[in-house]
């Protein structure tokens, strides 16, 4: 361990009880921060590295952890088998040993642990959830016209300005974007996971989003080009 | 307008107006997002740097429900720390 600085003796008289708690420490009976793990983010970092028992201790801590922290939050979004737990900790643990570079140290290792693990939860869950539905699902027919997208509790002004405006966005839509992008951005109102919608366009999570907010980009400028600029659209759907 | 219904267009044109030039995506978001729950949990001051977290965490759907999923098992898992 050498004169390296560990959790315990970092001082964080800055932060309250509950807050300490909730960033991985614990606070003794003397109102000090004691962490739950029993490392320190370098020493993580270097027992993942090393090969041998270090390795399989700090991975069979990690998975501890994981199984125990993941079920409770996860049963939010529906059933989940044992096997699968398994399955999505397992991933996640292969995951965080391919990635261990990209953690930055900015923040407790175990926090950095939870994003990847809930990210790879997460994916799973929703490609059973969506498996059978298809883009064409959203994207083909059911063509309306634009004032049937209009409030009909506003006012008679609000409600022209809603129909002006929607009939500016079908434009740009059917004119100015192309095929995938006008797939990506409906599917993505629709309700479809990005990654879902990439799965299907052999595209990844991050290139949806791109295309979305191309697509985004391109409609803004179009509405501000026909007239209509963000406050006045705002306005308009508040 | 395909098939969205009028709340789904609400939507597309409430996030149409509030696009930016310059977003960070769901992977860039990923390598920020543990960072930014602890500084959220301890009230503390955000960067700007994460505060295009923040904003992407507002436009994106999913990284929203990664994010309050996050918060979910840190909080569980200090709770039990506690019990």
């Amino acid at each position: 361990m050498g004169n390296r600085e560990t959790d315990t003796e970092r001082p964080i008289e800055a932060i309250s009880n509950d807050a300490a708690v909730l960033v991985g420490f614990t606070v003794n009976a003397y109102g000090g921060a004691e962490m739950r793990f029993p490392r320190t983010n370098e020493e993580w970092l270097q027992d993942l590295r090393s090969e041998g028992p270090a390795q399989t201790r700090a991975l069979e801590e990690l998975r501890g952890y994981l199984l125990r922290a993941l079920p409770g939050s996860i049963k939010r979004f529906g059933a989940t088998p044992e096997y699968l737990l398994d399955d999505i900790v397992q991933e996640a643990l292969m995951r965080i040993l391919d990635h261990l570079d990209g953690f930055q140290g900015r923040s407790r290792f175990t926090t950095w642990v939870t994003t990847i693990a809930v990210r790879v939860a997460m994916t799973e869950l929703r490609k059973r959830r969506w498996k059978d539905v298809s883009l064409e699902d959203f994207t083909a027919g059911g063509e309306r016209i634009p004032e049937s997208y209009v409030d009909t509790n506003t006012d008679p002004e609000c409600r022209a300005a809603q129909s002006r405006i929607v009939r500016a966005m079908q434009e740009i839509l059917e004119n100015q974007l192309s095929e995938r992008q006008r797939t990506a951005i409906i599917a993505e109102f629709s309700g479809m996971p990005q990654e879902e919608i990439g799965r299907r366009l052999g595209i990844t999570r991050n290139a949806v989003y791109k295309l979305g907010h191309d697509a985004r980009k391109k409609l803004k400028h179009g509405l501000e080009a026909s007239g209509f600029d963000a406050a006045e659209i705002r306005a308009a759907f508040s | 307008m395909m098939r969205l219904n009028r709340h789904q267009v609400k939507a597309l044109l409430t996030s149409v107006a509030n696009t930016c030039e310059d977003e960070i995506t769901c992977g860039d978001c990923l390598a920020g997002m543990a960072e930014f729950a602890e500084k959220q949990l301890i009230g503390s001051e955000i960067s700007t740097a994460l505060k295009r977290i923040e904003a992407h965490i507002a436009f994106c759907p999913e990284c929203a429900e990664e994010y309050e999923m996050l918060l979910d098992v840190v909080s569980a898992a200090a709770s039990e720390a506690v019990d």
